[in-house]
């Protein structure tokens, strides 16, 4: 049965519109490429590890915020209920990422 | 006479048309039409990068600007655009004798620049303070650097028309863009003065000294203390925190085991604790140890520990704690701080076994130690 070009004209609509789509996705990305590179850090969260001197029940660590001047090896008080306490490290945790839906970033 | 449907004319034009674009299309490809095409969507690309790069460069310039002018410096603007262009020549090669006594000098005399140049622009800042403007005006350097040299080879390919270094720089681009992030990340962990994951070393060989212990400057910037551990004397050696500084590790050690030597007690072991990078798929903060000297120098301070190790016959131990260039340069996250946990007891161990009560022993903490004092 011979197809007549009127009946394909759908599909010229078709290829246009997947076209279309096609670029906005890949321009969208680029710019949230862009953007992620831009993005400023400060998300992450600082957490300071006091190790407390040892009471009758032996020396115990409290993790807490971390405070402007800390630093590792640095006495500290207030921490440990009263016992000096010492800081063994001090780390940084990155939220949790929401994780990609697909194509877009 | 021949009667002709309505339009056909309009349709035959239209196909002449079309095959003489196709035929003009099919003559410009064979003239390299498509290589110019792909050349002007990569330059494209890569100019869109570069603008990012350049807010990058300018961005540490101003935070660096900012921090010193917060502690107080006078004229930062002219130290900061020599500082950003300062460079090093390396030694000539060709001529390898006395290369490291050679290559030294160059360092401790670009070492002594900078710190000179800090004391005088931020007379009143303590030494803390002074030590970060100085990573941060290094940092700002090297995303400057960074931004210099892509759009150096953008500019060089664009007008010698050289399409296979605009490909293999639009190929180089993400990492690129991925080395150049990291650093602006690391501005903002070294301006905080927390400690970064270099710091590792350090952090162990505080860790093993304890709080206890008395920490003696014993050359630029390094510090050393002795502490009793099951029967051994350790004596430990770290950067002087919690200024940002990786200090002389090998030449206090040379020192330290030169004075060890003069007093009777030749060190029966030297430890030499470090950050490592990591091979990507191996975990961030697990532990490996071998033989060597396990820092990250181009080669003076290295050599240090190599040289007295070999003099003396004291055999030369390496602990490392892996992680990726990142991780390295960021602050110090939570599987590497439980790295470190691991290393202290690898350390340990390794003293355990290899020496007896009533040996001295020397560790070494290599490594950033801003964040870490003593």
């Amino acid at each position: 049965m011979p197809v007549s070009p009127a009946s394909l004209e759908w599909l010229q609509g078709l290829l246009f519109i997947v076209m279309v789509v096609l670029t906005l996705i890949l321009v969208l990305r680029h710019m949230a490429e862009a953007r992620g590179m831009q993005r400023q850090v400060g998300e992450r969260k600082f957490y300071t590890v006091v190790e407390c001197s040892g009471g009758e029940e032996g020396a115990k660590r409290v993790t807490r915020e971390y405070r402007e001047g800390d630093y590792v090896g640095k006495l500290v008080e207030g921490d440990c209920g009263g016992q000096p306490g010492y800081i063994v490290g001090i780390y940084a945790e990155e939220p949790e990422k929401p994780k990609s839906k697909g194509f877009l970033p | 006479m021949t009667e002709h449907a309505p339009g056909a004319g309009l349709a035959d034009w239209i196909q002449a048309i079309s095959q003489l674009l196709l035929l003009l299309i099919f003559i410009a490809l064979f003239m390299g039409l498509n290589q110019r095409i792909q050349i002007y969507m990569w330059s494209r690309d890569i100019r869109a990068k570069l603008v990012v790069l350049q807010g990058m460069a300018e961005e540490a310039r101003k935070k660096t600007l900012d921090y010193m002018v917060a502690n107080g410096a006078k004229n930062p603007e002219s130290l900061l655009s020599r500082i950003l262009d300062f460079f090093v020549i390396m030694p000539v090669d060709i001529e390898p004798v006395d290369i490291i006594k050679r290559l030294d000098h160059l360092i401790n005399v670009r070492r002594r620049r900078f710190k000179e140049e800090f004391e005088m622009a931020l007379p009143d800042a303590d030494l803390v303070a002074r030590s970060k403007a100085e990573t941060a005006a290094e940092i700002a350097g090297a995303l400057n650097l960074i931004y210099k040299i892509v759009r150096h080879l953008l500019i060089t390919g664009e007008k010698t028309r050289n399409w296979i270094l605009i490909m293999q720089l639009q190929l180089l681009m993400p990492m690129i863009m991925k080395i150049a992030d990291t650093y602006r990340k690391a501005l903002n962990d070294f301006l905080k003065g927390v400690p970064i994951g270099d710091a590792a070393g350090p952090i162990v060989a505080l860790r093993l000294a304890g709080p206890g212990a008395r920490w003696e400057r014993v050359d630029d910037e390094t510090v050393a203390a002795e502490v009793d551990f099951e029967g051994r004397r350790l004596v430990l050696v770290k950067a002087e925190g919690p200024m940002s500084t990786v200090g002389k590790p090998g030449a206090a050690t040379e020192k330290v085991v030169k004075k060890l030597i003069e007093e009777g007690r030749r060190p029966g072991l030297m430890i030499t604790v470090d950050a490592a990078l990591k091979l990507e798929g191996e975990e961030t903060g697990s532990i490996a140890e071998g033989v060597g000297a396990a820092i990250g120098d181009i080669g003076p301070e290295k050599i240090r520990f190599e040289r007295i190790a070999a003099e003396h016959g004291i055999p030369l131990r390496a602990v490392i704690v892996k992680m990726s260039m990142e991780e390295a340069i960021l602050a110090m996250n939570k599987k590497i701080f439980q790295g470190v946990e691991k290393a202290v007891e690898r350390v340990k161990d390794i003293i355990r076994k290899e020496t007896r009560p009533g040996d001295t022993v020397v560790v070494i903490g290599v490594g950033n130690t801003a964040g870490v004092g003593q």
